[in-house]
């Protein structure tokens, strides 16, 4: 095994991404590549407030350094734990959907901002939808100047922007994992569910407006299918060995859907995009909340190497047995993590490496994004840390 | 004449449609058949637990059946017999402390009230000491503590000891949710834990009987 303490910050990162691509590929890995699924829990354990340091960036690059200072992980997930909530913006616009509760833990609403008669101008003129409707419920939006619009816009681009430079700082600094150029898509549905109408709305939506429900399902995928091609034909065979993986997807709405409503509304778009993956040599990320043991069968039709599942409340051993072909991100128990000892949390990790990561196909991750105080602590991050980066498979 | 058979199939099936015209057909002539309506609603509703552990159904219809159960107790409202009761008798549910997620609570309330229970909604982010008081107040025997955060596993252990200390040992409890998994009623001291609507419905039964 390599020791990363003599490794330059390229080396290291150049290390990492193979650990992660040879896990992927179910080659026998240097190591097993460690995730810390990370997202409040950094800011509670520095100490400091959440909403005030994403609103301050170089506080939060401060927080971010801090972190991995500390703790020797493979990956940060930089969307995750910084820029999923641009609230600088929405601040601009008047107002989010999330909060924080007393213990500094993020917190987001169930919102429905799309009203039930308003399924014809999403469907049939989506700029005016998007101008008269969906962007005037922001609380500040209808009252607005245009000057006020694009300093907001402007706002968006310098979020976008510190997204980037904090990955990069990451990888070129201290040689960890932090995403940056991949594609990211997300299925139709999940913009009903995220965007315009909440879990609740949307999911009587399914029964109550199907028609309307599957009308911009059939159209939005067309789009988004449009969109991958256009950087798919533009991007070499293989993998990309700058990234820890090619194409990602980030599934949540899969949490209420049954499997009739999951084969029309969701499987097409993913199907679509992950078997053109696989012909060509690409690896897909999916960043899963929730369960998905009951659509297993649809992860694991594609090839062996292509796809690479988060393991949140599924029993990863079981996932294992029945889906061969998928590579898992998962295998500590976040309860554990957090109330714990060392020695317990480092014998889960042994266990999952031992059973199901000695020939590949497995990324070490806590199961749940870690938010809350006691979802981990930091004798316990630091053992699985070391424990990872030392044991030899 | 009710058609009780269509209408259980129809609100098993999720058919807001037929549902809504046989329920305002009921209280055409001011409600006389409005409580056999409301059964045939409750073994419809008895048919959508089953379809969800056999895996046709899901969440989404979980969310839209109590939905569907809620527009049925409204139109039969008028109509139905008052003041006697249900069949399981009251018990409480609550979303614990520090925790405002509401849709599973609602998806298991209205479960647990098609299959007879009357239950006392405390809402969301209920500290122990409101649930205590309600509970000595309705002579609650079975509770119900929901939580979709890690955190609300320590406000249910909070709940559970806070019964324990005021004397109410017989008072069952339940838990469930996201963060709850084999071992945690264990952890908190909870009698069961639900892995699903109809695993609760099933436990509060037998704890009614």
């Amino acid at each position: 095994m390599q020791d990363m303490s003599k490794m330059t910050p390229r080396e290291k990162y150049q290390y990492r991404i193979k650990l992660y691509r040879d896990a992927q590929s179910w080659k026998k890995p240097d190591r097993i590549p460690f995730c810390a699924n990370m997202f409040n829990w950094m800011y509670i354990d520095q100490g400091v407030s959440y909403m005030e340091t994403v609103r301050d960036y170089d506080k939060n690059h401060q927080v971010i350094e801090n972190f991995v200072q500390t703790y020797n992980v493979d990956q940060v997930n930089v969307m995750n734990c910084v820029h999923r909530n641009p609230f600088i913006v929405s601040d601009a616009l008047g107002g989010s959907s999330g909060y924080t509760d007393n213990s500094e833990a993020l917190n987001v609403l169930d919102r429905c901002i799309v009203n039930d008669d308003e399924f014809d101008q999403l469907n049939h003129n989506f700029p005016e939808f998007s101008w008269t409707l969906f962007f005037r419920r922001f609380p500040k939006a209808k009252d607005m100047t245009p000057q006020e619009i694009v300093h907001a816009m402007k706002l968006l681009n310098e979020f976008y922007a510190d997204k980037a430079q904090t990955s990069m700082m990451l990888r070129e600094k201290y040689g960890v994992v932090a995403e940056v150029d991949y594609y990211y898509f997300m299925c139709a549905f999940e913009d009903l569910f995220q965007l315009y109408r909440g879990m609740k709305n949307s999911s009587i939506d399914l029964r109550r407006h199907k028609a309307q429900v599957e009308e911009y399902v059939d159209q939005t995928t067309e789009n988004y299918k449009a969109a991958f091609d256009a950087w798919f034909e533009s991007t070499p065979y293989g993998p990309n060995m700058e990234e820890n993986c090619d194409i990602s997807t980030g599934i949540l709405a899969h949490t209420v859907l049954n499997r009739k409503q999951f084969d029309r509304l969701y499987a097409p778009l993913m199907e679509y995009i992950f078997s053109k993956a696989a012909e060509k040599g690409k690896q897909v990320l999916v960043y899963a909340e929730g369960s998905w043991d009951r659509f297993g069968d649809f992860f694991n039709q594609f090839p062996k190497g292509t796809v690479c599942m988060m393991v949140e409340q599924d029993n990863i051993f079981e996932l294992r047995a029945k889906y061969p072909n998928i590579s898992l991100m998962g295998g500590i128990d976040s309860t554990l993590l957090g109330l714990g000892t060392p020695d317990q949390c480092v014998a889960q990790a042994k266990k999952v490496i031992d059973e199901l990561g000695k020939d590949g196909g497995l990324i070490l991750q806590p199961n749940k994004m870690l938010s809350f105080p006691n979802d981990c602590s930091r004798e316990n991050l630091k053992a699985v840390c070391d424990f990872v980066n030392s044991y030899e498979i | 004449m009710l058609d009780a058979k269509k209408l259980a199939e129809a609100m098993g099936e999720l058919d807001e449609d037929t549902v809504v015209e046989i329920l305002n057909g009921v209280m055409e002539d001011g409600g006389t058949e409005a409580q056999a309506a409301m059964d045939a609603c409750q073994a419809g509703m008895n048919k959508v637990g089953d379809l969800f552990e056999e895996g046709e159904y899901f969440v989404g219809d979980l969310i839209y059946a109590g939905e569907l159960m809620k527009q049925a107790v409204s139109i039969l409202k008028s109509g139905l017999i008052t003041g006697g009761g249900t069949a399981m008798g009251r018990m409480l549910m609550c979303t614990v402390k520090d925790d405002l997620h509401d849709i599973g609570k609602n998806i298991v309330i209205s479960m647990l009230e098609a299959s007879g229970f009357e239950v006392l909604d405390l809402g969301i982010d209920v500290p122990a000491e409101k649930i205590v008081e309600a509970v000595k107040e309705n002579d609650i025997k079975i509770v119900a503590l929901s939580g979709v955060l890690t955190l609300a596993i320590d406000s249910m252990k909070n709940t559970v000891d806070a019964l324990k200390a005021n004397g109410l040992d017989d008072v069952k409890v339940i838990i469930g949710g996201a963060p709850v998994g084999e071992g945690t009623a264990e952890v908190v001291g909870a009698d069961a834990w639900g892995r699903s609507p109809q695993d609760t419905v099933r436990i509060c039964r037998e704890w009614a009987a």
